[in-house]
């Protein structure tokens, strides 16, 4: 009975071995990567990724090579990095980002840092995925004004191009192989090591006693700012009109639901990295961090949809000072310096 | 002792070749080029026949051209840059009531992919679809203008990643939604006359909850042969029309009444669409 045992158990494990091989292959064109694809900070969660698009060196990579690439746009102008750069933690200094031909957008570029973290996309989160967010910046007459196919006949006409797309996705280049590297591109833009976060893993000496001061104005009651810019990415991932206008020119999520209550409502953004990424809101508006706080101590405008929390409150001076010194504290200076998200 | 070394041997003969197996597969599944196939042709193989259904468009009484004056049944004066639509699960109906599926044919004359058509009048030919059907009379056809929310194989159609699609769903039929991921339906662009001026209009249907679901009445042959035609008017004017007679949406509105691709002009363009007489058979 033993050797029957052991003849079975070794039969269920030639089984169980070759399966977890193929499983491990399977999806990927790369063997396992030496070094982790994206360095997940502590007290971040694992990111998860698209069963179509796993994460691979090479599709980073290619993805790396068409966000800075202004091919993508049709006068060769613009690339998505012209208006996500990285020392603004990958968003627009400009209250409103220029496309082709000196087109004005919309809206406010908003940084890209942790998106792999993020459960819709722009401002108004009518896009699901990374990969269709890919989409619209490449076909919006406003920005790269460009179609797919364009796309397409551009890269496939450069060998180096052509060569990473095999390696990446095993193909020659294709719409969708162009969406999902720029997507994978941008998973590995993950923000996390600000000396906030260093004082959160215990160097109780990371924060200064102002922005120590100021963290407990954000994190209290009287400015409630952690009521929506909350978790390891301070946002609750949900949208909010904040009454910065008694009428919005730009519906914002009505857009998406036709829901008239959803009007002036916009995406609760992150506030990593939020000292670098002035201007503030959709559209820009609100040129300093300064200008910021002094909405929100205002109560904002009267406007029907905005949330409860937005009203009137007191900072001193001093308070004012230190919740603005503990938003500094939120920069990570590794993540806007680091050389492999550089072109 | 020998039976049990007979079935180890048997385990390892047959792990390799099923691990291999498994292997085929997953490499197939995460290699998907092409989405999963329309349903066969509708009926047996023998049964199905071919049959061509033209939209022939019209203004009223006049042909409909585009960048021409037209005329709207509440005398507006109007001329159209761009007409397309999707047109999508075409069935006809039987004397019982019943509807029969149609297989549509793509430009190869194969089954259509994903079995939606993009009728654009710019595009010469596109307003003729060819489909294989039952031979036989019919009392009617039914369609959809639009894209259903789920493709043949039940993956996400309407607002499925774009990029993955091949034509008529690609992202260069210009008839997407980027920003909020799904597919344009109806888009009719042009402008008309306001105030003794011309006022540009631009109407994009879209979203699940505006599929126009139409149902043409009248007398439709199938012959057993390749010359069936079944001939569709599609009048753009009853479009401005609502099924109690009002001219909704008001083409000599404001700006909110001549741009919109949501609210009251969509909800009233898929309601004229689907009940005010846009598609009818041309007997």
């Amino acid at each position: 009975m033993m050797n029957r045992r052991m003849h079975l158990r070794y039969g269920r494990r030639a089984l169980v071995l070759v399966a977890a091989c193929v499983l491990a292959s399977a999806c990927s064109t790369s063997g396992p990567p030496a070094t982790p694809l994206i360095d997940v900070p502590a007290g971040f969660p694992q990111p998860h990724f698209p069963e179509d698009n796993a994460l691979t060196a090479d599709r980073i990579a290619l993805g790396k090579k068409l966000f800075y690439d202004k091919q993508l746009s049709r006068t060769s102008e613009v690339a998505c990095g012209s208006c996500h750069l990285q020392e603004h933690a990958f968003a627009d200094p400009r209250p409103l980002s220029i496309g082709v031909n000196g087109q004005l957008g919309k809206r406010n570029a908003p940084s890209l840092a942790n998106m792999v973290y993020n459960t819709s996309y722009f401002w108004d989160g009518g896009v699901p995925t990374l990969e269709q967010q890919a989409i619209q910046p490449i076909i919006n007459p406003l920005e790269m004004n460009m179609t797919l196919g364009e796309v397409v006949s551009r890269v496939s006409a450069d060998p180096a191009y052509v060569d990473m797309f095999r390696r990446a996705y095993n193909s020659e280049p294709k719409p969708e192989f162009v969406t999902k590297a720029i997507a994978s591109f941008v998973r590995t833009l993950v923000s996390g090591r600000s000396r906030y976060d260093r004082y959160q893993q215990g160097d109780t000496t990371a924060l200064t006693a102002s922005e120590l001061r100021g963290m407990n104005i954000f994190f209290g009651e009287k400015a409630e700012c952690f009521h929506c810019h909350i978790g390891f990415n301070f946002t609750n991932n949900g949208y909010r009109n904040n009454g910065i206008y008694a009428t919005y020119a730009d519906k914002g999520r009505e857009l998406i639901t036709e829901d008239p209550a959803d009007e002036g409502k916009f995406k609760v953004p992150t506030l990593r990295n939020i000292a670098l990424t002035a201007p503030y809101m959709h559209d820009g508006s609100f040129e300093t961090l300064d200008a910021v706080v002094n909405h929100y101590t205002s109560g904002g405008q009267q406007n029907p949809n905005a949330d409860a929390v937005i009203r009137p409150f007191v900072l001193t001076p001093q308070e004012r000072t230190d919740l603005i010194a503990f938003l500094t504290s939120l920069t990570d200076e590794q993540f806007v310096a680091d050389a492999k998200f550089k072109p | 002792m020998a039976m049990i070394r007979i079935r180890h041997r048997y385990q390892i003969v047959f792990a390799l070749p099923a691990a291999l197996l498994l292997s085929a597969l997953l490499v197939a599944g995460c290699r998907k080029d092409t989405p999963n196939g329309p349903p066969a042709p509708a009926g047996n193989d023998t049964a199905a026949v071919p049959l061509a259904i033209t939209f022939n468009a019209v203004a009223g009484n006049a042909p409909f051209l585009l960048d021409t004056v037209m005329t709207t049944e509440n005398s507006i004066q109007y001329k159209v840059q761009r007409l397309r639509f999707y047109v999508s699960q075409l069935e006809l109906i039987d004397s019982s009531g019943a509807h029969v599926p149609v297989t549509l044919l793509d430009s190869a004359m194969q089954p259509a992919t994903y079995g939606i058509a993009l009728v654009d009048y710019s595009i010469r030919g596109s307003n003729v679809l060819r489909v294989l059907t039952k031979r036989g009379r019919y009392n009617g056809i039914s369609m959809a203008i639009g894209v259903p929310r789920l493709a043949f194989d039940g993956s996400s159609l309407n607002h499925g990643d774009a990029s993955t699609h091949l034509p008529p769903l690609d992202v260069d039929a210009d008839m997407y939604w980027g920003w909020k991921p799904g597919y344009i339906f109806l888009k009719i662009e042009g402008f008309s006359f306001v105030a003794k001026q011309w006022e540009q209009f631009v109407y994009h249907i879209g979203e699940d909850k505006r599929m126009m679901n139409i149902v043409a009445s009248g007398s439709v042959s199938v012959p057993g042969d390749s010359t069936g035609q079944l001939h569709l008017k599609a009048n753009i004017n009853r479009l401005f029309v609502t099924p109690a007679g009002n001219y909704l949406p008001n083409l000599a509105g404001d700006l909110a009444d001549r741009v919109a691709n949501s609210g009251g002009p969509a909800d009233s363009l898929v309601i004229n669409g689907q009940k005010s007489g846009f598609i009818t058979i041309q007997q």
